[in-house]
């Protein structure tokens, strides 16, 4: 006993965290394929409870050549996802429309099959690999059991570690992780939605309010045409992002 | 009695067996997650691990508990948190684990607060004042040399000759793993290293030469630093190549290599006979020149020499019309041998023997002349150049270095010409030497975080003698005395010798501003001796007067010299105002005369970054020269077969004017991308010449005339094209430059010229099998002065790229030239191709190289001046096909 306080202070002096106090930032590449490639950079900071994930600033890319894509010019997030686990849910602040939106869902269950087989050293850390399926997507991902902790980058989770490396069977999105910071709960920033109040509104009903608001915008270009032009086909198409399905939605 | 204790037993085992059942039907475990102050865990995670596999994995909830069923004896539990150590516990049943909470209490761990990088897998990293290439995006696997390896990376230029640029500026080194071997001599190492070991290619700008100057000087230049790849880093490794042809072509090369951290060697060799210059440009390597540039006195001090046999430069690949036979040793290394020095030896021995041959037609008519000659060179030119450079960098403390340089070369040329002028047979000879000591030691102090002080010593000790014969007799007409007379002979030696001090203050303000100021002293002294003689045979008949000469000129230079550079935001002033006090001693053939000219010159300049795309600069100069000794010299000097030429006798400064604009658009890096740059520049005085020309011989007399105008506008434009994947540039100038001489006692006449060029080339980025470049390019000159004159000449080119598979490549190099003027044959056409089939990968490769497949055996060329026409034919190497093997180890 008494050797075990003198121990405990030499601990606290070295600069150990207490598990409260620790924050540790993960900075990811993000690459989507849709019609253009687009790279951003995202942060995802957690704690032992909640995350956060923001995207960042976004670029073209043409080949190997990137080109910034204009007017965004400041750094501030468009995007953030908070998943709390104690809350058993995601919070996402997005906009639509110059509105800002506080969308909820429940956290999902991705179910996951571990491969417990592979191997891999990613940032120094040994890797596993792991597929799941998530909204209309297989994805494939690295995650590293030394950092014991569930979250990942974007709404990937669930795991027991760290999500270093992901990519989706379609070849449409990846998420690489560039960088790992471990910080001081006083220096890190970690309440990103506290001080705003947006619109809170749940997923399906936000997701309802952006279909409604492309069809109208093909309606608006539609209704400009020239006299004498003739529209053949109208078929609209729904908004392509990340989650192409949902759990609602039934097989069409 | 008994029935009580058996009753107890039963009892016993019944309770037991229960609880035994309890235990394999329920085998719930539960656990609660600690740390040392007994505070609940939340969300840890936990794994269930049996004979080393994963069995589960569960994670404790809000308060720490967690449960888990159907466990086995014989488990282990591995239990992992945010900032804990994690903790391996084996489960035994037999302890009585079950049906009670175990506690699991967790360590803190300690964490370094360091950040962890990745090494990113991204191609183009870009950091302040770095960019980095990795390679293996960019390259096609068809590179041999670094200078092919560095043609692929985006933003590099590499022109015809191998000068390398970032963009529009030429690099000051090629360094390989942070150390440079030969300065602005780098094609040595371009056009010979292989590429292989090459992992990635950094772009650093704002580069400073000396790094005690490093943020402090103003400095836009930039470098290149190789970085090998880690097996190819400390081991001795290179290759050797040898390829054979038809006719006694062949090459040779040997590189060896070993870079390692303390010590760096690079040994390579080159013989050739296929018109290939290895060592890139032999100047770059003994004389560097660098404009402006702290501790650079005496870089632009050298000896001219007064005549030399060979060949012109053409708008052409020089390797088609070299004839040669070259070997080129070079042993260069850097060594380290405590961590505060640094010595770095380079050297090399080239021997060549080249062979060049012209004919040509010359239309001569202007003032009364008319005339027309023919003349049919052919040239073979033998040199051997030897040269050495030590030098010693002693960092004397972190903020104090000591650097000594030295440098010899002895050169030894024998240069011959058999000429048919006009139908005479006349063979030249010259030979010549050089020989030049060099001594440079410069001190740095860094004496405060933002201030620098150099003090620069030199001393330069050059000579040329040139001994210079032909076996007939043009001159006649100038020297009608000597009618016997059927050879001539000059003898000249040209000797410079510099000592230069130099103190230089730098001094980086904390608002940005820096200051600089110079004081030095450069004493040049020249020494030039010529000897004319006209002969009969081996007796002197005459050494007539007006043709000898013997100068001796010296130049005192006390000079101060101040800069200020002025920064707002984006908006930067630069002015200079540079004050010199000469002495300067001018003996011509023992007349003497002295002059103790003062001046000044000033220049005013203005940066300005309008925003990310758009920068400007702009500058404006006024500049005051002093004659040199080739200007100066009293007496008739030949300048060649048919050629005599003489300096004004006398001191003379000349004063210009000059103010240049550049506008950028965009960066390299860019889809679109454009640079325009205007040049005027007006001498207020400035040497032209009055010749009086003859069929037989031309006399120009240096004289000084006033007012001259120049103006050169330039346009380069780069825009990829996404649909095609292909780079378009597209480069635009126009250059307009007078001249003002007297010919044959005519009135002062002006001589302007107008050149126009346009021209766009389009490459493609596939990544599939094929790939092409293809180019061309218009010039158009005119020339106006009593009579006018214009051609127009195109040069197009095709390169196709194939690319089957690993093993196996193929490139085709087509060109087309056209020269407008010409009567017949207006039209060339040249075709090359490179075949490479690697037998075994990294180690052994086989190569079929052709060249000028069509046999294009001479080609003509038009040019025109301001007194005339010429036609010249030159003769080119044929059509020849070399085999080649390639071993690397």
């Amino acid at each position: 006993m008494k050797k075990t306080i003198p121990l405990l202070m030499i601990f606290i002096s070295l600069g150990v965290l207490a598990q409260e106090n620790l924050v540790v930032k993960i900075t990811y590449s993000e690459k989507l394929n849709f019609d253009l490639p687009v790279v951003k950079t995202s942060e995802l900071f957690f704690k032992s409870t909640q995350s956060y994930y923001l995207e960042k600033k976004s670029e073209q890319i043409v080949d190997d050549k990137k080109f910034k894509v204009k007017g965004k010019k400041n750094n501030t997030s468009n995007k953030i996802i908070n998943i709390n686990l104690e809350k058993d849910s995601i919070f996402t602040k997005t906009s639509l429309d110059k509105t800002f939106f506080l969308v909820q869902e429940k956290l999902n269950k991705i179910v996951w099959k571990i491969h417990e087989k592979t191997y891999n050293i990613i940032l120094g850390f040994k890797s596993t690999k792991a597929t799941g399926y998530f909204r209309g997507r297989i994805y494939t991902v690295w995650f590293t059991k030394e950092i014991p902790t569930t979250f990942g980058p974007w709404k990937l989770n669930g795991l027991p570690g760290l999500i270093l490396e992901a990519k989706d069977n379609l070849n449409e999105i990846f998420f690489i992780a560039e960088k790992i910071e471990y910080l001081k709960k006083e220096e890190a920033p970690f309440n990103f939605l506290k001080k705003n109040s947006y619109e809170k509104i749940s997923l399906k009903e936000f997701n309802k309010k952006l279909n409604e608001k492309l069809e109208s915008k093909m309606q608006q270009i539609i209704s400009k045409l020239p006299k004498g032009s003739k529209v053949t086909s109208y078929k609209f198409k729904k908004y392509k992002g990340i989650e192409l399905k949902y759990e609602w939605e039934k097989d069409k | 009695m008994n029935g009580k204790k058996i009753n107890k037993k039963i009892i016993l085992i019944f309770i037991f067996f229960i609880f035994s059942l309890q235990a394999k039907s329920q085998n719930l475990i539960k656990g609660l997650v600690l740390d040392l102050n007994n505070k609940r865990i939340s969300f840890a995670h936990i794994t269930i691990v049996k004979d080393s596999i994963n069995l589960k994995y569960v994670y404790s909830n809000k308060n720490g508990l967690f449960e888990f069923k159907n466990f086995t004896n014989g488990c282990k539990l591995k239990i992992s948190a945010l900032g804990y150590q994690t903790k391996e516990i084996t489960l035994d049943l037999k302890k009585g684990t079950l049906n009670k909470t175990i506690k699991i209490f967790l360590l803190e761990k300690v964490l370094d607060l360091e950040e962890v990088i990745i090494r990113t897998k991204k191609p183009i990293l870009i950091k302040k004042d770095t960019i980095s290439f990795k390679t293996k995006f960019f390259t096609n696997g068809t590179e041999q040399t670094v200078e092919e390896l560095l043609k692929t990376i985006p933003g590099l230029n590499i022109e015809t000759d191998g000068t390398i640029k970032i963009g529009n500026q030429e690099i000051e080194k090629l360094m390989v793993d942070g150390d440079d071997l030969f300065e602005k001599g780098y094609k040595i190492l371009s056009k010979n290293m292989p590429a292989y070991p090459i992992e990635e290619v950094e772009f650093l700008k704002n580069y400073s030469n000396n790094r005690l100057l490093k943020d402090i000087e103003e400095t836009d230049k930039v470098a290149l630093n190789l970085k090998l790849d880690e097996k190819s880093k400390r081991i001795w490794f290179g290759n050797f190549e040898t390829s054979i042809g038809n006719d006694n072509f062949y090459q040779l090369k040997v590189n060896l290599m070993n870079f390692g951290k303390k010590n760096k060697y690079y040994f390579f060799t080159n013989l050739n006979s296929i018109g290939y210059d290895a060592t890139g440009d032999i100047e770059n390597l003994i004389r560097p020149f660098r404009i402006n540039e702290p501790a650079s006195i005496g870089d632009n001090k050298s000896v001219n020499s007064l005549l030399n046999l060979s060949p012109n430069n053409l708008n052409f690949k020089q390797t088609r019309t070299n004839f040669n036979n070259a070997e080129l040793v070079s042993l260069n290394a850097i060594f380290n041998p405590t961590e505060k020095l640094k010595i770095k030896t380079l050297g090399f021995f080239n021997w060549d023997e080249t062979d060049f041959f012209r004919n040509s037609i010359d239309i001569v008519d202007g003032n009364n002349t008319n005339f027309t000659n023919t003349q049919d060179f052919e040239f073979r030119n033998k040199n051997r150049v030897a040269f050495g450079k030590l030098d010693f960098i002693y960092n004397i403390s972190k903020t104090k270095m000591l650097e000594a340089t030295t440098k010899y070369n002895n050169g030894d040329f024998n240069d011959n010409s058999n000429l048919l002028f006009n139908g005479n047979s006349t063979i030249e000879n010259l030979q010549h030497q050089n020989t030049l000591f060099d001594q440079k030691v410069i001190y740095t102090n860094k004496f405060k975080d933002k201030k620098v002080f150099l003090l620069t010593g030199r001393f330069i000790d050059e000579k040329t003698p040139q001994n210079y014969t032909i076996n007939q007799f043009f001159y006649q007409d100038l020297f009608p005395a000597n009618s016997n007379a059927n050879n001539i002979s000059q003898q000249s030696t040209n000797q410079m010798q510099f000592a230069g001090v130099n103190a230089h203050l730098l001094d980086r303000k904390d608002n940005g501003q820096l200051l600089e100021l110079q004081l030095g002293n450069e004493f040049r002294k020249d020494r030039l001796e010529s000897k004319f003689s006209i002969l009969e045979n081996n007796s002197v008949l005459e050494l007539p007067n007006g043709y000898q000469n013997e100068t001796n000129y010296q130049v005192n230079d006390l000079y101060l010299k101040s800069k200020y550079r002025l920064k707002i935001k984006d908006f930067g002033i630069v002015g200079r105002l540079d004050v010199h006090q000469l002495f300067n001693r001018l003996e011509n053939n023992n007349v003497s005369s002295n002059q103790n000219p003062f001046f000044i010159n000033p220049s005013l300049g203005f940066d300005w970054k309008i925003n990310d795309k758009n920068k400007i600069t702009s500058s404006y100069s006024y500049k005051t020269t002093n004659a040199k000794v080739l200007d100066l010299f009293s007496d008739f000097v030949l300048t060649g077969f048919r050629s005599f030429s003489k300096g004004t006798g006398d001191f003379n400064q000349l004063d210009a004017s000059s103010v240049v604009f550049n506008y950028q658009l965009g960066n390299w890096s860019d889809r679109f991308f454009a640079n325009t740059f205007i040049l005027y520049s007006k001498n207020h005085d400035f040497f032209s010449t009055n010749t009086a020309i003859e069929q037989n011989f031309t006399q120009a007399e240096k004289i000084l005339i006033k007012d001259r105008e120049f103006i050169s506008i330039n346009s380069k434009l780069d825009y990829y094209f996404k649909f095609i994947a292909s780079n378009l540039k597209v480069d635009l100038g126009y250059t307009k430059s007078e001249f003002k001489n007297i010919v044959n006692n005519s009135n002062l006449r002006l001589v302007t010229s107008n050149n126009y060029n346009y021209g766009l080339e389009l490459r493609s980025g596939f990544k599939s099998i094929f790939n092409y470049h293809i180019g061309t390019k218009w010039l158009t000159t005119e020339i106006e002065t009593t009579i006018n004159n214009s051609f127009t000449d195109n040069v197009s080119f095709l390169d196709l790229s194939f690319i089957f598979n690993k093993k196996l490549d193929f490139q085709l190099q087509s060109e087309r030239y056209y020269f407008g003027n010409l009567q017949t044959d207006k039209t060339y056409y040249f075709l090359d191709f490179y075949a490479r089939y690697k037998l075994i990968e990294n180690k052994l490769t086989l190569g079929l190289t052709g060249k000028n497949l069509f046999n294009t055996e001479r080609f003509r060329n038009f040019s025109i001046s301001d007194i005339g026409t010429s036609t010249t034919e030159y003769r080119l190497l044929p059509r020849f096909v070399l085999l080649k093997l390639e071993y690397r180890f």
